[in-house]
C-alpha cells in the first residue's frame, strides 16, 4: 500500500508522462484536490482570469505548436466556460485536451452545489469526453484522451474527473500503449484511389489545388509545395489554411470564399477538377452549394471519412493522412505524366489574369481617417513572415487573412468555423507560451477585445508579451457592414463608442501593459514600430480607423460564387475576361 | 423516405445511447424504434434502430458513426450491406 498515490497525484503524473509542459487554468472546489501536486510539478500552470481564456490560450498554443493544448477547471460553471473554446476547438480541429473537476461520485446527479453534466454538455461540441469516478481509471483516461486528441481527425476532448476519485489512494499505472477497439484512423489511402485520382489529374485542363486547414494539422506544407508544383495547377488556400502555402509563390491565387480573390473564387467555380486536400467544403467557401463549381470533378483528401460526401459528391475520395495522400499521389503522377500532362495554358492564361487585374485593394479614407486595411497590412509587412498573426472575429479578421502575406504554415491563428468573438487575446497569450522567441501579433477588433481583455493581466503578470492590435471602428464592424448591405443602413445596435468609452490606452496601462494610440495615417509605422520595440510587456495599440470601411470581394451569404462582387454594386468585368 | 434498420455494436457503458441518439438529431432525423441490450460479451451491447429517411442521408450517418468513437460495428439489416468500422472506403 506504501507505493499508493492520491487520484490527483496520479492525474498530474499521468499529464507529466503524456508530455505536457503547461497548462492554463483556475482551481475551484471540485478541482482542488489537483492543485495541490501541480503545485509541485514540473508543468507549468499558468493561472488565467476566465475558463474561457485557458480554453483558448489551449487551442492557440495547440494552433502554434501543433502539440495538444491542456485547460484545466473546476465543476459548474468553471466546466461551462470552457465550452465556448470547445466548441471553437472542435469545429477547427484542434487538438486540446480539457480536464474539469466534478462533484464527488456520490452527489452526482443530486444538484449538488456547483454541479453541471459538462460530460452531457460537451458530448455534441468534443471528440470525445470521459466521466472518471474511479481513481484507477484516471490515467488510462488522460493516456486516452491525448491519443484521440492529436490522432486522425484532431480534436478537444474533455477528462471529468469526481472530487472523490481525486481524493482516493490508487495504484498508478501509466498505459504503454494506447488500445482502443473503436478507434484506428485510416491514415493511408486506398492505392487504387490514389491512381484514379492521379489519372484524373492527368486528364484534367482546368484543375485547382483547394486547401484546407488539414495540410497544416497534418504538417504536410512540404509535401503540398512539391505535389503543388510538380502539377503546376494554382493553390487556393482557406481561411484555415493560411499559411500552409506561401503567398508569394506564383502558383497561389489566395484565399476562396465568402470575402476571397476574385481569381480563387473564380478558379473553383469554373474548375473541371478541385483537388481538394483537408478541406471541407464549408458553406462560406462554396456559397450556394447548388451553383458551387457546376464543372468539376472532385478529389477529396480527408483523414475524416465523414466529410467524405457530407457537403459535396467525392469521385475520388481519399480517406486517409493527408501528407501521406500526397507522397503517394507523387509517384503516381509522375507515371501518368509519362503518358500525358495536362496543358494548363490557357487555365492560367485566364486564372492569371484574374489575379492581376482583380489583387486584393482598399481606398484609403478620402476624410483623412486612419484605414483599418493600411494598418493590418503595414504590421505584416513590418513584423514580417516569421512572426504569429491571431485574428479575433469580423472585418479586422477577414482583413489580416486578406492583407498580411503568409509564407509559413502556423504563423496563421483565427477562429474559422466557429467564428468566436474574444478568440484573439487568450489564443495570442498561448501562442506566445508555446513560441516564446516569436513577435506574436493579435488582431483584434474593438468589440471582440472587450470580450476577453482580462487575459492581460494573466499576460502582464506571466512574462508573456504579446502585442493587439485594436482594429477600433466604434462598431461591431461586420454587423454593421451587413446592415448597410443588407438592412437598409439601420444600424440597430452595433454602434459601440469604443473611441469614447472605455480608453483602451488607460484600459492596458491598468492591467499592467503598455497601452498605444495611433490616431493619424502618418502616424501608423511609427506606433507599429514603437510597439516592436517593447518585448519586456505586453503592448496594446488603440487604432481608431474608419468607421464606414468594408471587405471585399464578397459573396452575399446564400448566393452563388458567381455572384462575387468586388466593391459596392460592382461585379468584376466578365465580359472582357473570355472565360 | 424509407424504413431503414440499422443494427450496431456498441460498448456497454454509461452515456453511449445518448451519443448514438446524437448522431441522429444532430441532422434533425428522426428514430422510429429503438431496442438495445447486451450481447454474450457483457462490455458490447447491440442496438436496433429503425429508421424513416432518405438513403443517401443514412449513409452520412454511416459515415458519421464510422467517426464515432463509442461504434464498434453498424450493418443496414434491410440490404444486407456491412459497414465495418475503419474498413469503410
Amino acid at each position: 500500500m506504501s507505493n499508493q498515490i492520491t487520484g490527483a497525484q496520479s492525474l498530474v503524473k499521468a499529464l507529466e508522462n503524456a508530455g505536457v509542459d503547461v497548462m492554463f487554468g483556475i482551481p475551484g472546489g471540485a478541482i482542488l484536490p489537483a492543485y495541490d501536486p501541480i503545485y509541485d510539478s514540473k508543468i507549468r500552470h499558468i493561472l488565467v482570469r476566465h475558463e474561457q481564456g485557458a480554453g483558448h490560450a489551449a487551442t492557440g498554443y495547440a494552433q502554434a505548436t501543433g502539440k495538444v493544448g491542456v485547460c484545466i477547471a473546476t465543476s459548474g460553471p468553471g466546466a461551462t466556460n470552457l465550452v465556448t473554446p470547445i466548441a471553437d476547438a472542435q469545429m477547427d480541429s484542434v487538438p486540446i485536451v480539457a480536464i474539469t473537476g466534478q462533484v464527488p461520485g456520490p452527489a452526482i446527479g443530486t444538484d449538488a452545489f456547483q454541479e453541471a453534466d459538462i460530460r452531457g454538455i460537451t458530448m455534441p461540441i468534443t471528440k470525445h469526453n470521459y466521466l472518471v469516478t474511479d481513481p484507477a481509471e484516471i490515467p488510462r483516461a488522460i493516456a486516452e484522451a491525448f491519443h484521440i486528441a492529436s490522432t486522425g481527425r484532431p480534436g478537444p476532448v474533455l477528462v471529468d474527473i469526481a472530487k472523490d476519485a481525486l481524493q482516493k489512494m490508487t495504484d498508478f499505472n501509466y498505459p504503454k500503449t494506447v488500445q482502443m477497439s473503436g478507434y484506428a484512423p485510416k491514415t493511408s489511402p486506398d492505392a487504387k484511389a490514389v491512381a484514379e485520382a492521379a489519372s484524373l489529374i492527368a486528364q484534367s485542363k482546368k484543375p485547382v489545388f483547394y486547401v484546407g486547414g488539414g495540410v497544416i494539422k497534418a504538417n504536410a506544407h512540404r509535401e503540398l509545395l512539391h505535389l503543388a508544383e510538380l502539377v503546376g495547377a494554382p493553390v487556393v488556400t482557406t481561411l484555415m489554411a493560411r499559411g500552409a502555402f506561401p503567398d508569394s509563390h506564383h502558383l497561389h491565387l489566395g484565399m476562396p470564399g465568402m470575402h476571397g480573390t476574385v481569381a480563387a473564387v473564380t478558379a473553383l467555380q469554373k474548375a473541371d477538377l478541385l483537388i481538394t486536400l483537408g478541406a471541407r467544403f464549408d458553406d462560406r467557401v462554396t456559397g450556394k452549394l447548388s451553383t458551387f463549381a457546376v464543372h468539376a470533378r472532385v478529389i477529396h483528401a480527408d483523414i475524416d471519412p465523414a466529410e467524405i460526401g457530407k457537403n459535396r459528391f467525392a469521385d475520388v475520395p481519399l480517406v486517409g493522412d493527408v501528407g501521406e495522400t500526397m507522397r503517394a499521389l507523387v509517384p503516381a503522377l509522375k507515371t501518368e505524366f509519362t503518358k500525358q500532362k495536362p496543358d494548363l495554358t490557357e487555365w492560367w492564361r485566364q486564372m492569371g489574369g484574374l489575379r492581376s487585374k482583380y489583387p486584393v485593394g482598399y481606398d484609403v479614407p478620402a476624410n483623412g481617417e486612419v484605414s483599418p486595411q493600411q494598418v493590418i497590412q503595414r504590421i505584416g509587412e513590418i513584423a514580417g513572415p516569421d512572426s504569429i498573426y491571431v485574428a479575433g472575429v469580423g472585418q479586422h479578421q477577414m482583413w489580416a487573412s486578406q492583407f498580411i502575406k503568409y509564407e509559413n504554415p502556423r504563423t496563421w491563428l483565427n477562429s474559422g468555423g466557429a467564428g468566436t468573438m474574444g478568440y484573439a487575446v487568450p489564443a495570442a497569450m498561448g501562442a506566445k507560451v508555446g513560441a516564446p522567441d516569436k513577435t506574436v501579433w493579435a488582431i483584434d477588433g474593438d468589440g471582440c477585445f472587450q470580450m476577453t481583455n482580462q487575459e492581460l493581466v494573466t499576460c502582464a503578470l506571466n512574462n508573456i508579451p504579446i502585442k493587439v492590435a485594436i482594429i477600433n471602428n466604434e462598431s461591431l464592424g461586420m454587423v454593421r457592414q451587413w446592415q448597410t448591405l443588407f438592412y437598409n443602413e439601420r444600424y440597430s445596435n452595433t454602434s459601440l463608442e469604443s473611441k469614447r468609452i472605455p480608453d483602451f490606452v488607460k484600459l492596458s496601462d491598468a492591467m499592467g501593459c503598455v497601452g498605444l494610440r495611433c490616431e493619424s495615417p502618418a502616424d501608423i509605422d511609427k506606433t507599429i514600430k514603437e510597439a516592436m520595440a517593447i518585448n519586456d510587456a505586453p503592448v496594446v495599440v488603440d487604432f481608431r480607423v474608419y468607421r464606414d470601411a468594408m471587405v471585399w470581394p464578397m459573396v452575399a451569404a446564400g448566393t452563388s460564387n458567381d455572384d462575387i462582387m468586388v466593391a459596392r454594386e460592382t461585379a468584376p468585368d466578365w465580359d472582357s475576361q473570355e472565360l | 423516405m424509407a424504413l431503414h434498420t440499422l443494427s450496431v455494436l456498441v460498448e456497454n457503458s454509461p452515456g453511449v445511447l445518448a451519443r448514438v441518439a446524437s448522431l441522429f438529431s444532430r441532422r434533425g432525423y428522426n428514430i422510429d424504434s429503438l431496442a438495445v441490450g447486451p450481447t454474450e460479451n457483457p462490455t458490447i451491447s447491440r442496438m436496433t434502430i429503425v429508421l424513416n429517411l432518405e438513403g443517401h442521408a443514412l449513409d452520412q450517418v454511416l459515415r458519421n458513426s464510422l467517426s464515432s468513437l463509442t461504434l464498434l460495428e453498424s450493418q443496414k439489416c434491410a440490404k444486407k450491406i456491412r459497414f465495418r468500422k475503419n474498413s469503410f472506403l
